[in-house]
């Protein structure tokens, strides 16, 4: 489908909001059938990571503690994750932080709140996009 | 089926669930939100405990913004979003002003309505999380025709500058829908039961039937089933391009453009983020001096002004405003904490249009700007456009010609003025009517919209002649563009009953005098319009169907 060809199906989701995190979980594996690591914070993102094998990382940009982007840095870090792909989720978009957050080598930005029954399709027309 | 619908309905279920913990939780929010505001106000001066307070308070907020909508709360989302900014800015303000504090306590009661207004209703729940809009993302069109037609409409709708997703054959033969957003979609109705899949797409997207058969029967199933235009066969590309245009061209151009002019920077911002949570584009000034520069370089459509600012007042940067011909009819609405009647009798009298109370209550901001910036663009585009192509009416485009002349005579840049005239056109209202007529001139009109650049500037001058101004452009870079132009414009036919046509034009262009060095002012406009009027002249003369450069 996509020109990349590979199909995506893991992906590690970091967000520190309860809820949310709940919510879009389900969402992306009953309705996406996707599989999903959920993660609580960038710390304990950092220990899953390796073991997982995202082929996409799902981050949420302001969190207490480590953020977004500072996990993705650190996430990076690691051999096994270094070449996977991000979409960092906010809910504070502007135009400037969308180019910023694009020069940290994400794919794309999704606006918070999201739709929890069109988020599955949000990501993988990213995804999809992703060669773009 | 029953057992996927079963599984589905199951999947509902838990996620129903999982809203109402999400909804209850926001509840809880709200209410600490509401309690931490109020419990700082009588601890004024605040300390470092309770800046740090402000702060726990901020993050609250964001995550109010991020999870309102996802249960749905899209109202609650939209107010707790410039909350937090509010906030923060107040935890970093040493003495934070009255107005800084009366909108903070405005805006968490804003939040606290929000939350007491109850979930969206089923409409609009999820209807709009984010603000992204389908044409900002050029969500595709989705193209359903069976494979011989695709190629041919797909290459049609390609050329119409739209991104095309094609129907598989699969997706044909089952009727089967893509995932994800659309812009469009496009049915040809050659393909098997082309109203049931209308029927099934309806909803999701704006829908476009290619008809053989367009009686009054047809259409009237069409419209129960769905669809919103349609195109008869044999196809009329400018008229498949007007709906492609109407339903997935038009936002960007909507996008309304703001400047606020507030010397107070985190006023000002919250402002802004309620304007661009509601699509608009929005450019802040806190240094009044600044702004005629700011407004002259953004073009906006309305100015949201505070009435006092230290050295300027808001009446008098609105006299200033007022100055230019070109803002006469711009829209300026005044923020002011000022109960006094005279005062504002005054205000309105010289420039302002109306007022908006502080602490500003943002939904009715948006509101109120929305309708002002809506009603001034569609006086504007009246004034200035020509009605049956939508370009620049003649006296308009003379004076962007001006206005880019002296901008290059600035910068020290080039530009190149086109005069366009359709050979032979009275024949074509002679023989096929003027209706026929008038898709020319429109065909005419769009592939200069399409061809051009955006920066470009297209009028229509008369007629049947048109002018185009090629900005940071040559006398003979412009030639390569408008000849190769005239090529394709020549080799499209125009289909009617009687058979199909084609169309020719000749066209003139001029330069701007290199280095400023020509006459000032309005005189060298009027020396490049003779110019480019000379060199159409000669290219009618020496044929027609050319395109000929004016002596430099």
């Amino acid at each position: 489908m996509s020109p990349g060809g590979e199909a995506l199906s893991r992906i590690l989701y970091v967000e520190d909001d309860h809820d949310v995190r709940k919510v879009a979980t389900f969402a992306l594996k009953a309705v996406g059938g996707f599989v999903v690591e959920p993660c609580e914070s960038g710390q304990q993102a950092l220990e899953k990571a390796a073991g997982f094998a995202p082929q996409l990382l799902l981050l949420d940009v302001m969190m207490p503690g480590m953020d977004g982007p500072t996990t993705l840095e650190r996430l990076r870090a690691l051999p096994a994750i270094a070449g996977v792909p991000a979409i960092f989720m906010t809910a504070k978009v502007q135009p400037q932080e969308v180019s910023r957050y694009r020069a940290l080598g994400t794919l794309d930005v999704i606006s918070k709140p999201f739709d929890p029954m069109t988020l599955s399709a949000t990501v993988r027309a990213i995804w999809a996009g992703r060669d773009d | 089926m029953t057992e996927l619908m079963g599984a589905e309905a199951e999947m509902r279920d838990a996620l129903r669930r999982l809203r109402a913990d999400g909804v209850q939780r926001l509840g809880e929010r709200v209410r600490e939100l509401s309690a931490g505001w109020a419990a700082l106000q009588p601890r004024r001066p605040w300390d470092d405990a309770d800046r740090a307070r402000l702060g726990e308070l901020a993050a609250s907020a964001h995550r109010l913004a991020g999870a309102g909508g996802t249960f749905g709360f899209p109202a609650l989302s939209k107010a707790a979003a410039p909350l937090e900014l509010l906030l923060l800015g107040l935890r970093d303000t040493p003495a934070p002003g009255g107005d800084r504090l009366r909108q903070a306590g405005a805006q968490v009661a804003a939040v606290a309505a929000a939350w007491e207004a109850g979930p969206a209703g089923a409409e609009e729940d999820g209807a709009d999380p984010g603000q992204a809009s389908p044409a900002e993302h050029g969500e595709p069109i989705f193209l359903f025709a069976e494979a011989e037609e695709q190629a041919m409409l797909s290459a049609v709708i390609a050329n119409l500058g739209y991104s095309v997703r094609r129907a598989s054959e699969r997706e044909v033969l089952e009727g089967a829908l893509p995932e994800g957003p659309l812009s469009a979609a496009v049915i040809d109705d050659a393909v098997p039961d082309p109203l049931a899949v209308c029927a099934r797409l309806a909803g999701r997207c704006p829908l476009i039937l290619l008809a053989e058969d367009s009686s009054f029967e047809n259409r009237l199933a069409a419209a129960r089933a769905g669809v919103e235009a349609l195109v008869a066969k044999p196809l009329e590309v400018n008229e498949l391009a007007d709906w492609l245009d109407h339903f997935a061209g038009g936002r960007a151009e909507t996008r309304y453009t703001i400047v606020i002019v507030d010397d107070d920077r985190l006023l000002a911002a919250a402002y802004a983020m309620a304007l661009r949570q509601a699509g608009m584009q929005v450019t802040s000034v806190s240094d009044p001096a600044q702004a005629i520069e700011v407004i002259a370089a953004t073009a906006p459509d309305l100015i949201l002004m505070d009435l006092q600012m230290p050295g300027i007042d808001g009446i008098e940067l609105a006299r200033v405003i007022r100055q230019t011909r070109r803002h006469l009819s711009l829209p300026i609405l005044f923020l002011s904490a000022e109960q006094d009647t005279e005062r504002q009798i005054l205000a309105r009298r010289l420039g302002g249009d109306d007022f908006i109370p502080k602490p500003v209550d943002l939904d009715r901001l948006v509101t109120l700007v929305r309708l002002r910036a809506e009603r001034a663009r569609a006086l504007r585009a009246v004034m200035e456009s020509d009605s049956l192509t939508g370009l620049l009416n003649h006296a308009r485009f003379k004076e962007r010609l001006g206005l880019e002349l002296e901008r290059a005579r600035r910068h020290g840049t080039t530009l190149s003025l086109v005069i366009f005239d359709l050979d032979h056109f009275k024949s074509v209202n002679d023989t096929h009517g003027h209706l026929v007529g008038d898709r020319v001139i429109r065909g005419l009109a769009r592939s200069l919209q399409k061809r051009l650049r955006r920066t470009d500037v297209i009028g229509r001058y008369g007629g049947e002649e048109f002018a185009a101004l090629m900005i940071g452009t040559g006398p003979e870079e412009a030639r390569g563009i408008i000849d190769h132009l005239r090529e394709r414009f020549a080799a499209a036919s125009f289909e009617t009953e009687g058979g199909s046509f084609g169309v020719t034009f000749s066209a003139g262009i001029a330069g701007n005098a290199p280095g400023g060095a020509g006459p000032e002012g309005g005189a060298e406009a009027e020396a490049m319009i003779s110019a480019a009027d000379a060199a159409l002249y000669a290219a009618k003369r020496a044929g027609r169907n050319r395109v000929m450069v004016a002596p430099a």
